[in-house]
């Protein structure tokens, strides 16, 4: 069961994340915060859609958090990510402003993985694969999910990421390792040998 | 970087951090050696480690979804950032846009948290004290246009047609801002109209009107009390989109939506010619 090339795969993946792959601009915040939001549009966009599951609505939260961050620039670190606190602030809006107003109306909250898998994968070719990641990911609260999209789709380090959802870096462990446990046995389940390709990380 | 524990046997957290490479060379080292030398720890590893997907490949496709040309037209419309002497001490000129954009931000977020559903709700007022200035009819015109230029068609064709409904959400319109409005009175040519609410600007009520054209998908009527003395229509353009406004027994009207002006321009003379009389 343990056999040899079973352990190669399991060596630990060498990675860089430190962000200096990312061109930073140094200057002052609000020149580099103007200038860099054109590059981050369509991440914040899909983060957007991941949070909400409705487009529009991705489209209004990617609007609300560019003049956030604008009238806000002043309070920008230059030289730090500016996609991480784009990040931080798009999903306060939605958790503070947009979402609880629409817990108390009553109109509730689309399953953004219902809503993705049945509305957006199967729209495009290559959506198999997000279709059936997805498919799994509906195991998993809503937590997990978000902590699996922002470390594993967007490559934040756990500290960045517990940064963005504002919880210790210790939560964000045990939210992956529980994650992680659940699709393990699924894998198990379903076939004894992976046949899930191994993931590239950024 | 990420310490494991020197002494007790790795947890799941510390294995998944070891896979995820998210440990400093020691920890990793030791979690090598713990792992090599006990058949649960190698169990465990293996199953977490089968917990990997290709979550970067899968999600990657909804990137090339982003609208991304209408977001890039969307910031470009916005003004630049405000800077720390702007923070500081607020002038009087970016004091002036930062409300009229906080107003639209916060009308958006009247209208996402209320639904598409065509409630009528009179919002709570706008936090920012009202400072009267030439400029403050300006004002409201640019928080309906910031707030307009998020519809979509899809935003207003899922609305559904119940001629009883918008009856009722005209009524209350018509209550709010003293206008005698009705669906006859508001039925204009081409367009469907598709729902009337009370929003609220500056502690005033304002009424808008949203209708949907086929060829250039949502307009909207606007309403607010207080508008001053009366004044001929005029147009101008606010973040793309075309807008028709005028002023009349008190009350500032305007037709704002994508449509070439001269279409919009015959809506308002008509829509006006009927409030009016």
């Amino acid at each position: 069961m343990f056999n040899c090339s079973t352990r190669l795969s399991l060596l630990p993946r060498e990675k860089s994340r430190d962000g200096m792959s990312e061109p930073r601009m140094i200057g002052n915040g609000p020149e580099e915060v103007k200038a860099g939001l054109a590059g981050h549009l369509s991440r914040l966009w899909r983060y957007g859609l991941v949070l909400t599951g409705r487009r529009d609505t991705a489209e209004d939260l990617v609007q609300a958090t560019c003049v956030r961050a604008l009238e806000r620039a002043h309070q920008f670190e230059p030289g730090t990510r500016l996609d991480r606190w784009l990040f931080t602030i798009l999903r306060s809006i939605w958790l503070n402003e947009v979402r609880s107003r629409r817990i108390r109306t009553g109109e509730g909250i689309v399953d953004a993985e219902t809503f993705l898998t049945f509305n957006g994968a199967e729209q495009i070719e290559e959506g198999v694969l997000l279709q059936q990641v997805l498919r799994e990911m509906q195991s998993l609260p809503e937590t997990q999910r978000e902590a699996i999209f922002l470390v594993y789709v967007e490559g934040l380090a756990y500290r960045e990421a517990a940064a963005v959802l504002d919880i210790p870096i210790g939560t964000i462990m045990s939210r992956l390792a529980a994650a992680r446990t659940t699709l393990g046995r699924l894998n198990a389940d379903a076939a004894p040998l992976s046949h899930w390709p191994e993931a590239k990380h950024p | 970087m990420t310490d494991a524990p020197h002494h007790d046997r790795p947890s799941d957290e510390d294995l998944v951090a070891y896979l995820d490479g998210e440990l400093s060379s020691d920890a990793r080292f030791r979690i090598a050696r713990a792992v090599a030398e006990d058949h649960e720890l190698q169990r465990r590893l293996i199953l977490l480690s089968g917990g990997q997907r290709p979550f970067r490949d899968a999600f990657a496709p909804l990137l090339a979804q982003a609208p991304e040309d209408k977001l890039k037209a969307m910031l470009d419309g916005l003004p630049g950032p405000v800077t720390p002497e702007e923070a500081a001490q607020p002038t009087r000129h970016s004091s002036n846009r930062w409300k009229a954009l906080a107003a639209g931000l916060a009308l958006f977020l009247a209208g996402a948290g209320a639904g598409w559903m065509g409630s009528s709700i009179v919002r709570p007022a706008l936090e920012q004290p009202k400072v009267a200035t030439e400029s403050d009819d300006d004002d409201w015109r640019q928080s309906v246009a910031a707030y307009i230029s998020l519809y979509t068609s899809e935003t207003l064709a899922s609305i559904p047609d119940d001629a009883r409904a918008q009856e009722l959400e005209i009524a209350s319109v018509r209550a709010k801002t003293g206008l005698a409005l009705s669906p006859q009175k508001l039925a204009l040519p081409d367009l469907t109209l598709k729902r009337a609410q009370v929003l609220e600007y500056d502690q005033k009520p304002l009424g808008q009107i949203a209708y949907l054209d086929p060829e250039s998908g949502p307009l909207a009527l606007c309403i607010i009390t207080g508008g001053g003395p009366d004044a001929d229509k005029s147009t101008e353009q606010r973040l793309g989109l075309n807008v028709v406004y005028w002023t009349k027994a008190g009350r500032s009207f305007m037709l704002i939506g994508r449509a070439a002006m001269p279409r919009l321009q015959n809506w308002a003379d008509e829509v006006s010619g009927r409030l009016s009389g």
